[in-house]
């Protein structure tokens, strides 16, 4: 860690310490971190060591396969289980991230902290302040005890900073394990509300209606090139999102029905902009929330920057063709919470409930699986974070490493169709990952803005 | 500006390019090439295997979209591009509710069998996409629905007859008002066997059960949208009591299974009831409905016998009216529950008017007797019927049948032609 972090990292502490001396009130996590900005003191040693969890079966820098996979099959989501003992995943273990910095933006948390106590439901069911006002930004439940203030954060901040624009490069794979579809696409999201860095903040000045602007774009290949879609979400989170799209074979733009949300946007893809951040939907869209379990779990929240790579870009291995899955790193997450929602659809909707499991020390999902009519497993969604700081590399995000999601699976475990997704450097478009520029709203988040980008 | 720009899209450039053929943007769509050859093939499959799906009707030159005649009402109605989406996309959705048993009931399992469903969905999309692009498609689409709508069920069923019916019940209606169904069909007393009364299981989230319909979210066409368990928790709240009387007496709600001949027989290991959410309209207003379907055991060499009783929701999420249509003929019974149920009574749907012995908020409890064939001889409430003993049967979801287990492996359709279930025994698509 630089010096400058370390600096910084006192400042949070400090902040974080006073809250839990003033007010008495942290939860016994959030107690730990404002001591020392760790979270060992909130855990035993057996969920912070993957290596005294397994009795010595397993230790950081092992790798996680069909051979030893049954030490730590209570660990993993039921499909990754099956993937990696059946389909050869292969899991390579990281040390548990003790230093809560390392699991959010910067600002994200430090915000988190300061506002902390401050949000409630209004009578709409919507996030405000105290005062009634739109939120002001961070986690607005960091000690939630209810599934919906878990959903509740994630669905008003997905990748926690003011504006992204990530370059994806997505596969779509036969289940013979053989790469149908390569996609290059841009996505792109703006808050314009909780802003914490971009100006003005915590409000954009006559957007305080919107909760977000976002944006997906197809680059290649040729056949989908330029194909995008618009989403303009309603700060009331019982109203569906307006989505526009921009065929190129059509020339012009459409507006999509809004509650058509279980469709995959391009062929061969497992991903429905339902599934966005295990909270691709309006809040009030889903409800019958619930916390249904507790306990630890191995997932990716670390090391998932490929800083080895010049554009980022990740291995592959496993599947009938060995590339089936991304190289993956997990560590134990000493406490995951395991919710459950379902859809408010029609009486026989394709889709009848999500499992997600959020991690409880920044309360970012890592894992999903979704149900189909019938209640049978339907696909599952697995991916890595990671701060983006690797030895003496990093990619920065102002003052500090940018944090993010670094690649993601989805996986239809009926059809054995696999949907893999990572963010790279850049695409060979142009097109670059960028987080908190000023001009994306001019650039990717406006009707003009895709009709744009359809004609490139 | 092209009538399908008012159709289908909000954002219309100022002057769209002239579009090219169908066929020509179809080719140069990824993936759709072969989308309506892969429809005819499974369709020809399906004929040949005899599985094909009779919840819902096929509307010809539209292979990706069926309907029902509530859905097919719409069909001049949905003019806003929301509405027109919705429209479509239900029927979509329909199709691949139909195709999911139709495939399973191939025999094909997965992967293959969702692979191919998934092609289809996928395709379905696609070609409802660049078809409804076309001038004069939507126009036929919505003529071929709009003769669903006014048409007759598709299947000569007993739904038909109910109709052939409705003229001399309504004559006789007004003065039957207040009349039980036994004054009318003379039914025997109760045959003197300890009396038993059924009750659905317990509710296990009634709390998810609005408290007034005009809480609930409404898609473009007014349907109203809850999660899957409140639907669940709606039709446990409603699931009517039984009382098994006469010849059903000691009899009790069964199973339905496939037995070694392929012959369906009922089973009451498992006591059971079906249920099935559906709508109906109310002018503007979409209603919910619930179908209950009980089947008792029969003589060795007969098909079970079945009752439907359906449940029309009103806007205070309590009975509005109940129905009755039975499979062997007798003509559709309906219970006026509340005020304002008369309005729905207009139609084909309409049938002979009685008395429901229920009062408000009371579940109601039908007495089934007969002497050969168990039919509803009364509706009453729980006191009437003082049974000295009370059981639960289960509620399991009516499309449980539509892919019922054979015992050698695979599966068929409880209901459809082949079959001894008559398709009567489903809401008439």
């Amino acid at each position: 860690m630089s010096g400058s972090t370390r600096m910084r990292r006192r400042d949070f502490l400090a902040r974080t310490a006073g809250y839990a001396a003033g007010a008495g009130m942290l939860m016994p996590l959030w107690e730990a971190v404002g001591s020392n900005g760790e979270i060992d003191r909130a855990y035993p040693d057996e969920l912070l060591s993957i290596e005294a969890y397994t009795g010595g079966k397993i230790s950081p820098g092992d790798l996680i396969t069909a051979d030893n996979v049954e030490h730590v099959k209570d660990l993993l989501e039921p499909v990754v289980y099956e993937q990696v003992s059946e389909m050869g995943r292969q899991l390579r273990v990281a040390p548990t991230t003790t230093d809560i910095m390392r699991l959010s933006p910067w600002e994200y948390m430090q915000a988190t902290v300061r506002n902390r106590g401050q949000a409630r439901f209004d009578d709409k069911g919507n996030v405000v302040t105290q005062e009634g006002r739109p939120w002001i930004g961070g986690h607005p439940f960091p000690d939630a005890t209810k599934a919906i203030e878990l959903f509740a954060g994630l669905t008003m901040s997905w990748g926690r900073h003011d504006a992204s624009l990530y370059a994806i490069k997505q596969y779509s794979l036969s289940p013979e394990g053989s790469i149908q579809y390569r996609y290059d696409l841009g996505w792109a999201e703006l808050a314009p509300v909780g802003r914490l860095v971009l100006e003005p903040k915590p409000y954009w000045t006559g957007h305080e209606e919107y909760l977000r602007y976002q944006s997906v774009f197809f680059l290649s290949p040729r056949s989908e090139s330029g194909t995008s879609f618009l989403n303009i979400w309603h700060y009331d989170q019982n109203k569906f999102p307006d989505l526009y799209g921009y065929l190129p074979h059509f020339r012009r733009i459409r507006q999509f029905p809004t509650n058509q949300r279980f469709e995959p946007l391009v062929p061969g893809s497992t991903l429905y902009l339902s599934d966005a951040w295990a909270a691709g939907d309006p809040l009030h869209t889903w409800g019958n929330y619930k916390i249904i379990g507790r306990g630890p779990m191995l997932a990716g929240v670390s090391n998932g920057w490929n800083a080895e790579h010049p554009n980022w870009e990740h291995g592959t291995h496993g599947g009938p063709n060995g590339q089936t899955f991304w190289d993956t790193t997990v560590e134990l997450v000493p406490e995951a919470i395991l919710t459950e929602a379902e859809p408010v659809a029609f009486s026989r909707a394709p889709v009848s409930k999500k499992r997600v499991w959020f991690d409880a020390r920044n309360m970012m999902p890592i894992g999903m699986v979704t149900y189909d009519r019938k209640g049978e497993l339907f696909r599952s969604f697995d991916g890595c974070y990671s701060l983006y700081e690797s030895g003496d590399r990093a990619f920065m995000d102002g003052d500090h490493p940018y944090w993010s999601w670094t690649h993601v699976h989805a996986f239809d475990a009926q059809t054995r169709r696999m949907t893999r997704l990572e963010q790279v450097r850049a695409l060979g478009s142009g097109l670059e990952t960028q987080v908190n520029t000023p001009n994306m709203y001019e650039q990717y988040l406006t009707r003009s803005a895709i009709m744009r980008l359809g004609r490139i | 500006m092209p009538a399908v720009c008012v159709a289908l899209l909000a954002a219309c450039t100022a002057t769209p390019e002239p579009l090219p053929e169908p066929e020509l943007r179809e080719a140069s769509l990824p993936g759709l090439k072969d989308c309506r050859g892969s429809f005819e093939a499974t369709d020809a499959r399906v004929a040949a295997a005899g599985a094909g799906h009779h919840g819902y009707q096929r509307i010809p030159g539209f292979p990706y979209l069926r309907t029902d005649r509530t859905l097919a009402s719409f069909a001049e109605e949905a003019q806003s591009p929301e509405a027109v989406g919705t429209w479509v996309r239900r029927m979509r959705a329909h199709d691949a509710e139909a195709r999911e048993y139709e495939l399973q009931n191939l025999g094909l399992q997965n992967p293959e069998r969702r692979n191919l469903h998934t092609d289809l969905y996928r395709c379905g999309r696609g070609l409802a996409f660049i078809d409804l692009e076309v001038p004069g498609n939507l126009a036929l689409l919505r003529a071929q629905a709009g003769r669903i709508a006014s048409g007759p069920p598709p299947e000569r069923g007993l739904e038909r007859l109910g109709e052939i019916l409705a003229a001399p019940v309504r004559a006789i209606r007004e003065s039957s008002r207040r009349a039980s169904v036994r004054d009318v069909f003379a039914t025997p007393p109760p045959g003197g066997s300890a009396d038993v009364v059924w009750e659905g299981e317990a509710t296990r989230q009634g709390g998810l059960v609005p408290l007034r319909l005009d809480e609930l979210r409404r898609d473009a066409l007014g349907y109203p949208g809850m999660i899957g368990s409140a639907w669940r928790a709606l039709a446990e709240k409603h699931a009517p009591q039984l009382w098994l009387d006469g010849a059903a007496a000691g009899a009790s709600p069964a199973a339905l299974y496939w037995d070694e001949q392929q012959r369906l027989r009922a089973r009451t290991e498992t006591p059971t009831v079906y249920y099935r959410i559906d709508f109906r309209r109310d002018g503007a207003r979409m209603l919910p409905e619930i179908d209950y379907v009980v089947f008792l055991p029969a003589e060795p060499t007969e098909a079970p016998r079945a009752l439907r009783w359906t449940v029309t929701i009103g806007p205070d999420v309590e009975p509005l009216l109940y129905e009755s249509p039975h499979p062997a003929g007798s003509p559709r019974r309906v219970f006026p529950a509340a005020a304002g149920a008369e309005r729905l009574l207009s139609g084909s749907r309409s049938g002979l008017v009685l008395h429901a012995e229920v009062a408000p908020g009371e579940r109601a409890l039908i007495r089934i007797a007969g002497e050969t064939s168990p039919d509803i001889v009364d509706v009453l409430n729980r006191q009437a019927a003082n049974p000295t003993q009370l059981r639960q049967y289960r509620l399991a979801p009516y499309e449980q049948l539509f892919t019922l287990p054979l015992p050698q492996g695979g599966s068929r359709s409880a209901v459809g032609s082949r079959t001894a279930l008559p398709v009567a025994l489903l809401r008439a698509p």
